[in-house]
Order: C-alpha cells, then sequence, then structure tokens
C-alpha cells in the first residue's frame, strides 16, 4: 500500500505539474504580480487610515477564519477501480490514508499562514492585539485544520447522520477556541484548539476499529475534489476529463427552436444540442468572446483595434472547427442514410449564427472608434473577414476532415 | 432473398478476421450468429452494416450494395450494438426525433410507430430525460426502440439479451417476431443458445473467422450426426471438434 501511494502521487504530481505549466504561463505570472500588487498596495493605505480598533474586525476574522477552516479537502487518490480491487486490502488501507493524510496537510497550511500574515496588520491596529496573541492564534488555526482534515477522514468512516453531530461539536469548539484567542487569552484558545483536534484524532481511531471504510463515499468525494482542481484548470486550458459534462440549460430551448424548430437535417440538430448544452465549445466561444471584447472598448486606435477584432475571430472559427468531429466515434452517426455533404451543409449552417454573433458584438465593442477617421474598418473588416472564413476557409477544412 | 452474402473476406487490417463466408437471410426469417468471443461475429456484423470494406466477396441487400448506393442500403437496415451508444446532450425524445430525421420518416407517423414501443418499454413517462445517465439495461431499450421504429428490411441485433431484464428479453423476442411477420430479415448474434433456438429460423455457427455449419436445426443436427440434440450439444460438438483438429 506505501508503494501504491507512492505511485498515485507521483502521478497526481506529473499531472498538475503539466497544468500548472500551462496556467501559469508568463501572461498569467505577469498578471497575478500586478494583481497582488495592486491588492497589497491599497491594503496597506487602508491599513494607514486606521486609527482606533473597529469594533467588527475581529467578528470578521472570526467568521473569515472558521469559513478558511473549510478549505482543502483530505486528497486519497482513490480511483473507482480500487472499491473492487482494495476491497480485500482494506485493514491495510490504514496505512495508505494515514500517508493521504500527510499529503494533504500542507497546503492548506501554508494557504492559512499566508492569510494570518495578511491579517496581522489589520488584528493589531484594527483589533487591537498584540504580535504574539496573533502568532499563538495562527497556531491555533494551523491545529484546528489538523482535527478538522482528521474529521475528513471520519466522515469516511461513519454513517452520515452521526458524522453530523461530530460536525457540530467540531466547529462549536473552534469558534470557542478562535474567539478565546482573539478576545481573551490567547493561550486557552490555542489549548481549546489542541483539545479539538486530539478529539478528532481519537474519534478517528475509534470508528476505524468500529465501522468499515465507506468506499463510495470516499470515491464521490475525491471524484468532486479532482472535479473542482479540473474546473480551476479549464478556465485556462482544455481539460479531457471535463469533456462530455452536459447541462439542461432549459432557458436555451427557446434558442434551440429558433435554431432548429424547423430542420430535418439531424446533424444541425445535433450540432446545436451539443454545443448549448455541452460546457467545452460553448464556454469557450463566449470566453473568447467575452475576452475580446473587453478588449476592444479599451482601444484607441482604429488599425490596432482592428488586428485584435480579426485576431480574436479567427481564434474563435479555429477553435470551433474541431466540433466538426465530436460525434464520429458514435457508430450510427455512419449508418444514417444520410450523404457526408448534408453533414458539412449542417456544420457551415451550425457556425452562420455565431459568426454574426462575432461580427456584431465586436463592432459593438468598439463603439468608440466609429467615428474615429476609417473607424467604419472595424464593422466592415470583421464582416469579410467572417464570410471569407465561412465561405473559403471552412468548406476546405470540411473537405480535408471528411475521412 | 433480403441479404446475400458472398464469399466475404475481411477485418480489421491485413490479417482477415473472417475468411470466405457465404450465407443467405430470406425475408421473414430469423437468423442467429452463433461462436465463441472472438469468433468474427461482430466482424461480420460491421461488414454488413459498411462499417468495414471487404477484403474479398460481396454483400447485397435487396439488390443494393453499400459502396454504391450508401443511402439506399442504410435505410434499409436498423441495427441494435452490443453496447448502447446515446448523444449526452440529447433527452429520449431527441433521440428519437434524431432518428426520424436522419431515416427520413415521416414525424407523424414515426411517432405513431415509437409510442406502444415507448409504452412497452416503460420509457414513456422519460421523454424529456437525458438517456446517457440511464442504466445499462435502460439504454439498451432506447436502442431497440430507435431500431424498431424503421421500418427496415433488416434488421441486426448485437447480443440483444446482455443486461436485458427478463420482461424486456421477453418484450424484445415479441418485437422481433413482429417484424419477421412483417416481412423483414433479423439477423442476431447471440450466447443465449436456448433461446436461439426457440426462435430462430437457422443458424450461421462461426469458428475462428469461419462458417462451419449452417442451415435450420434439423439441418445441424444432420450435419453433426446428433439426431436428438439441442443446439447447445451441437455448440459444444463442435468446438470439440475443431479443438481437436
Amino acid at each position: 500500500m506505501t508503494k501504491l501511494w507512492q505511485q498515485r502521487l507521483q502521478r497526481q504530481q506529473r499531472l498538475m505539474l503539466r497544468y500548472l505549466r500551462l496556467v501559469f504561463n508568463e501572461f498569467f505570472m505577469i498578471a497575478v504580480f500586478i494583481l497582488l500588487g495592486g491588492a497589497a498596495y491599497s491594503y496597506a493605505g487602508y491599513i494607514k487610515t486606521l486609527t482606533a480598533p473597529l469594533w467588527w474586525s475581529r467578528p470578521l476574522v472570526l467568521i473569515l477564519l472558521l469559513v478558511l477552516l473549510t478549505v482543502g479537502h483530505f486528497a486519497t487518490l482513490l480511483q473507482a477501480a480500487d472499491s473492487l480491487f482494495l476491497l480485500p486490502q482494506e485493514s491495510a488501507l490504514k496505512g495508505y490514508l494515514k500517508q493521504a493524510f500527510s499529503h494533504s496537510v500542507p497546503l492548506p497550511w501554508v494557504l492559512l499562514s499566508f492569510v494570518c500574515g495578511f491579517l496581522v496588520p489589520f488584528l493589531e491596529i484594527g483589533g487591537g492585539r498584540s504580535l504574539i496573541s496573533i502568532g499563538v492564534l495562527w497556531l491555533s488555526v494551523l491545529i484546528l485544520k489538523l482535527g478538522q482534515l482528521w474529521g475528513q477522514v471520519v466522515q469516511l468512516y461513519l454513517p452520515t447522520t452521526q458524522f453530523r453531530s461530530q460536525q457540530v461539536t467540531f466547529y462549536g469548539l473552534s469558534l470557542l477556541s478562535l474567539g478565546l484567542g482573539l478576545y481573551s487569552w490567547p493561550a486557552l484558545g490555542f489549548v481549546f484548539s489542541i483539545l479539538t483536534a486530539s478529539i478528532s484524532r481519537w474519534r478517528l481511531q475509534q470508528v476505524q476499529q468500529q465501522h468499515l471504510f465507506q468506499w463510495q463515499l470516499a470515491l464521490n468525494q475525491e471524484a468532486s475534489r479532482m472535479l473542482q482542481i479540473y474546473r480551476f484548470f479549464n478556465l485556462f486550458t482544455d481539460v479531457p476529463q471535463l469533456q462530455g459534462q452536459i447541462k439542461r440549460r432549459r432557458y436555451l430551448q427557446p434558442l434551440l427552436r429558433w435554431t432548429t424548430g424547423r430542420t430535418t437535417n439531424p446533424f444541425l440538430y445535433l450540432n446545436w444540442r451539443g454545443f448549448l448544452r455541452g460546457t467545452e465549445y460553448s464556454g469557450l466561444y463566449l470566453r473568447l468572446l467575452v475576452i475580446g471584447a473587453i478588449v476592444l472598448l479599451f482601444l484607441q486606435q482604429v488599425w490596432l483595434a482592428l488586428v485584435i477584432a480579426l485576431v480574436f475571430s479567427y481564434l474563435i472559427g479555429f477553435q470551433l472547427l474541431p466540433f466538426y468531429r465530436s460525434y464520429w466515434d458514435y457508430p450510427q452517426q455512419r449508418l444514417y442514410p444520410q450523404p457526408a455533404s448534408r453533414r458539412q451543409q449542417a456544420f457551415l449552417k451550425f457556425l452562420t449564427p455565431l459568426f454574426v454573433g462575432i461580427w456584431l458584438v465586436f463592432s459593438l465593442a468598439a463603439y468608440q472608434l466609429w467615428l474615429a477617421p476609417f473607424g467604419w474598418v472595424i464593422i466592415l473588416g470583421v464582416g469579410v473577414f467572417n464570410v471569407a472564413f465561412l465561405k473559403l476557409y471552412v468548406p476546405n477544412w470540411l473537405k480535408r476532415h471528411e475521412n | 432473398m433480403v441479404l446475400n452474402v458472398q464469399a466475404l473476406t475481411g477485418g480489421y487490417s491485413r490479417t482477415p478476421v473472417i475468411k470466405d463466408l457465404s450465407f443467405t437471410l430470406a425475408a421473414g426469417t430469423i437468423t442467429a450468429l452463433i461462436g465463441l468471443n472472438g469468433a468474427g461475429k461482430s466482424t461480420t456484423i460491421k461488414h454488413i452494416l459498411g462499417l468495414l470494406t471487404p477484403q474479398k466477396g460481396s454483400i447485397t441487400l435487396n439488390d443494393l450494395q453499400v459502396q454504391q448506393q450508401p443511402e439506399a442500403y442504410r435505410q434499409q437496415v436498423a441495427y441494435v450494438p452490443e453496447m448502447p451508444v446515446l448523444y449526452p446532450a440529447l433527452t429520449l425524445r431527441e433521440h428519437l426525433e434524431m432518428t426520424m430525421m436522419a431515416y427520413n420518416l415521416d414525424s407523424k407517423q414515426a411517432w405513431q410507430a415509437a409510442t406502444p414501443l415507448l409504452k412497452q418499454f416503460r420509457l414513456d413517462k422519460r421523454l424529456d430525460w437525458f438517456p446517457a445517465n440511464f442504466s445499462k439495461g435502460m439504454q439498451q431499450k432506447v436502442m431497440i426502440v430507435c431500431a424498431f421504429m424503421i421500418p427496415a428490411t433488416l434488421y441486426i441485433i448485437d447480443e440483444p439479451f446482455t443486461g436485458l431484464d427478463p420482461i424486456a428479453v421477453h418484450d424484445l423476442l415479441t418485437l422481433i417476431t413482429q417484424a419477421k411477420s412483417r416481412g423483414a430479415a433479423i439477423l442476431m448474434s447471440t450466447h443465449v443458445l436456448a433461446t436461439a433456438q426457440q426462435h430462430a429460423d437457422q443458424f450461421l455457427l462461426l469458428h475462428q473467422g469461419q462458417l462451419v455449419a449452417q442451415g435450420d436445426l434439423p439441418a445441424l443436427r444432420q450435419t453433426f450426426k446428433l439426431p436428438q440434440a439441442s443446439l447447445e450439444d451441437i455448440y459444444l460438438k463442435m468446438t470439440e471438434m475443431r479443438a481437436a483438429q
């Protein structure tokens, strides 16, 4: 089991590294530094305006810390097949979970330490606490997070109803501990945090002896934890694991009626439903459209705006093309008594309103430049480009990619 | 004759999986395609569907060849795959509408054909659900409804009984019998030999890509010299004989 954990961890780290490299590219890092710098600067400015302790500072910090205690999940890295293959090894699973636990602690601790560090000047001036008492509070928070993580392991053994009462006890004691740390005796708060975490630890030992591991719950939790991580990465890059996510989106029903209400082309019918109910391509289209429009809103030079609008039009169009092949793995697609030309027609017809959308949004976003000399070239340029892309580039691309 | 397969050799790569298969399917008959895992049943089906191109031989469906008149050929075939394949973004109703459009069916008539099928398979209350989230058995029922609402002349059903509850198996057999009495040919590959023996009019026994025997039960009994044998006895005898060779 130790070896298994090591293998899983290595694989997970490789995967995370791959995505992190994509997320933290130079542009993103520059944006993050500017944002952090700006935030730190305005925070410093705000602290300077504080003169006397504020009555709401301590309750605010108390709520903030309690909420932050819930951030950071116990990562088991369990996989669906484990519930079958590892079932005979259930007693050895304790060792595996112990390693998983040690792996799950550092990241939330770093995050909590970062927040506590950020709060130091605010608590010193606004809350009127000494540096030592803030330090003790920070230690209490770390110990409580340890207890909260132990609680998450307990949950994997306990029936949900019993676990709920355990949660109430944990957060009640955490409130008491942090309250003591913020309002009166930090040392006593610290003692309470140790007591709270110890209860969780003791409870874990107890449940591991009395209850069976709840495989399905553990698998569901791990899947939803990974889903959260993938969703974050998906903001920046394509995440294959997130494909196939379908949402009903009933509010888009009128749009579906408008686009496919009278069609007899099955491929057009499928394209619109797949596009609007899926997250991948519609998300991509909207993201690029919004980013392009925001950039255009702030541009003052006509020719630069034209180049940006054309680049974004091309990017959107180019990224939408692979959607044509989304359903190729479905055998029925090849069994339908329909010629390939009908599939191509459907795709062109599907792209047309999306390109009209690009033209409208980009033309409107550049409204400031309408009256500038040559301002009209943006509206005309994007229009001509989109027509050329649809009428010349896409049909050729479709022919090339038919087989 | 609905389907005529002559000297068919084919497979996925240059090495043929099925070798020199010849058989015919008559209108209004049920044919069971029987063989061990890997015998070439699915490959044979894929060739008939036109998903694979034959290396040698020919396949003719009512005088049509898939390479020459793909649309007209496909218009006559309905297929239920072994593993249900459903569009994640479509509801059950939309799967039916998609099938109607794809097979150029008249919407009113197609709904008239589909409604009793939906009721029979207890799907009529789930028209606005996404079948991609159904259980495997329920998904298989959706595939069956989509296939049997098409007025095809050839129905190909790959392992039809796996994953279905006993009532659904009974309902499917009723549907197959109805299609047969309408004059359609049915080709089903199956491992459930007792059911095949009870319902099929002829059997195709495949082993390592070759057609070892074909015909109705009396013909098979004669071929293997087992006068009172069941299909299962014949099948076991065939595999023993082939293993000995």
